[in-house]
């Protein structure tokens, strides 16, 4: 005999007296610690789901109650059940509806005549298990979706094959101006500058030396024209997904990144030229000053002491003037140099 | 055997610095260029297997550089021989990198010269003998 023995919350909603006790009794038997609420009528279930505290593991439901049944009864249950697995207890074997409730969102039907106190049991461990796997995927699945939505660099899925744009993040949308309807209609290839198609690859006749390749994808940096006609510099980075010849890219926009670039080259050519007339232009002055003063105190009994005086403290300014001029000269072709 | 200095700078003032410290310090008579075209020319005119030139060689000049007078007498074969001493106002020290590539160049001085610059000079290995 197995028994359980983790003490289990567990809503039974049934109103006919001979199944109560049957089940009653099943449950008794295999969840001898759980706590069950047994009650006849829809409004008592929904008294107990949305007033009581307690949170419900499962909810065994018989599909025929004094005051809702069918169809009616599962969507209002499902509305209220706080994600705890909704297992149906039926005497038809209307197979079509049992597989409609499912696509609904009911976890199990169980065929009353059927049930035996072990496959009770399974069911509802079973669907307990299932409802942690399901919540896991869904929350797995809207953490891979936040990933999608919210990047803030653009993503396009599209087919390896066809070049067919499958699927744009909101990021898209916003840097190439097009509208989610217009992108799904776009080959990936309508994005490109048409000269750089050349080295797009996949497109046949073409060599990948334009790109970095791996084996998990690739990346390089190409033209793009969003739909203003606009031309924006782009590194892209493909991978492969695996799934259906999906490829996605995440699309970077360095245009930005480019300007200011060449604006910083432009710069160093500039400064570069300062450099040189730091070093070339700027001193030959100087160092025709020093050099005559440098003369003239050769020949110092020529000149009165006070003149001598004068002379020598246009030297020392000149030397300074020197060192300055050399400093700069060394920043300057040091920061060429880098 | 004699020796001849060149002076061959664009600035007037400095060819006359030079000149005036070369004969303070007991150097011959020297002759003296504001471009290097000229200079050459002069060279190449009065070449003879008996004279030295010592010549002292500005770089940034306009019209032919230092750079362009040194590779043009480079690429020539003259009777006389020849010293180039660099004298330039440029502290950019890959000028001093670059002036020591050429097998001609004997030093490298950055303006202003001093007369002990020459003195020492005197004293090279390669204008000793002319000053015993």
């Amino acid at each position: 005999m197995t028994e359980d023995k983790t003490p289990l919350n567990i809503l039974f909603v049934e109103d006919n007296p001979g199944d109560i006790l049957l089940i009653q009794d099943y449950l008794d038997e295999y969840f001898k610690k759980a706590h069950i609420d047994g009650v006849t009528t829809f409004a008592k279930a929904s008294e107990l789901l949305l007033l009581s505290n307690r949170t419900y593991d499962v909810i065994l439901l018989d599909l025929n109650l004094p005051d809702k049944e069918g169809d009616e009864l599962i969507k209002a249950v499902l509305e209220i059940s706080k994600n705890a697995p909704v297992i149906v207890l039926t005497g038809y074997t209307d197979l079509p509806f049992m597989v409609s409730i499912i696509k609904k969102g009911v976890y199990d039907y169980l065929l009353k005549d059927e049930i035996s106190g072990f496959s009770l049991y399974k069911s509802i461990l079973h669907n307990i298990d299932r409802r942690y796997f399901r919540e896991e995927l869904q929350l797995s699945s809207k953490r891979y979706s936040n990933l999608f939505q919210l990047s803030s660099q653009p993503i396009i899925v599209f087919n390896s094959k066809t070049f067919a744009i499958e699927e744009v993040n909101n990021a898209a949308l916003v840097t190439y101006g097009y509208t989610k309807e217009e992108f799904l209609n776009l080959k990936k290839i309508d994005l490109y500058y048409e000269e750089d198609l050349s080295s797009f690859v996949g497109l046949p006749g073409n060599k990948l030396n334009t790109k970095e390749k791996s084996n998990r994808g690739y990346k390089g940096v190409f033209r793009h024209i969003k739909k203003n006609g606009e031309v924006i510099f782009v590194e892209v980075f493909t991978i492969r997904l695996g799934i259906n010849d999906q490829n996605i890219s995440v699309v970077i926009d360095v245009t930005d990144k480019l300007n200011y670039t060449k604006a910083i080259e432009n710069q160093n050519k500039k400064l570069k030229e300062i450099a040189w007339m730091q070093s070339h232009v700027l001193r030959a002055p100087l160092a025709r000053m020093m050099g005559l003063i440098e003369l003239i105190k050769i020949n110092k009994d020529e000149v009165s002491e006070e003149i001598l005086f004068y002379l020598e403290e246009i030297l020392k300014s000149s030397n300074e003037f020197d060192t300055i001029i050399k400093e700069i000269s060394q920043k300057t072709s040091l920061i060429v140099d880098q | 055997m004699n020796l001849q200095p060149v002076i061959v700078d664009n600035d007037d003032i400095l060819c006359f610095l030079i000149n005036k410290l070369l004969k303070l310090s007991g150097f011959p008579s020297p002759i003296w260029f504001l471009s290097g075209g000229d200079a050459l020319e002069r060279i190449k005119k009065e070449q003879n297997s008996d004279t030295t030139y010592a010549i002292f060689l500005d770089i940034n000049m306009p019209e032919m550089n230092g750079w362009q007078f040194i590779e043009h007498l480079e690429s020539i074969t003259f009777k006389s021989k020849y010293f180039i001493y660099i004298i330039t106002s440029s502290v950019d020290d890959r000028d001093k990198v670059k002036a020591y590539q050429y097998k001609s160049v004997y030093n490298y001085y950055v303006k202003p010269l001093k007369q002990n610059d020459f003195e020492l000079l005197k004293k090279s290995p390669e204008l000793r003998p002319f000053f015993k």
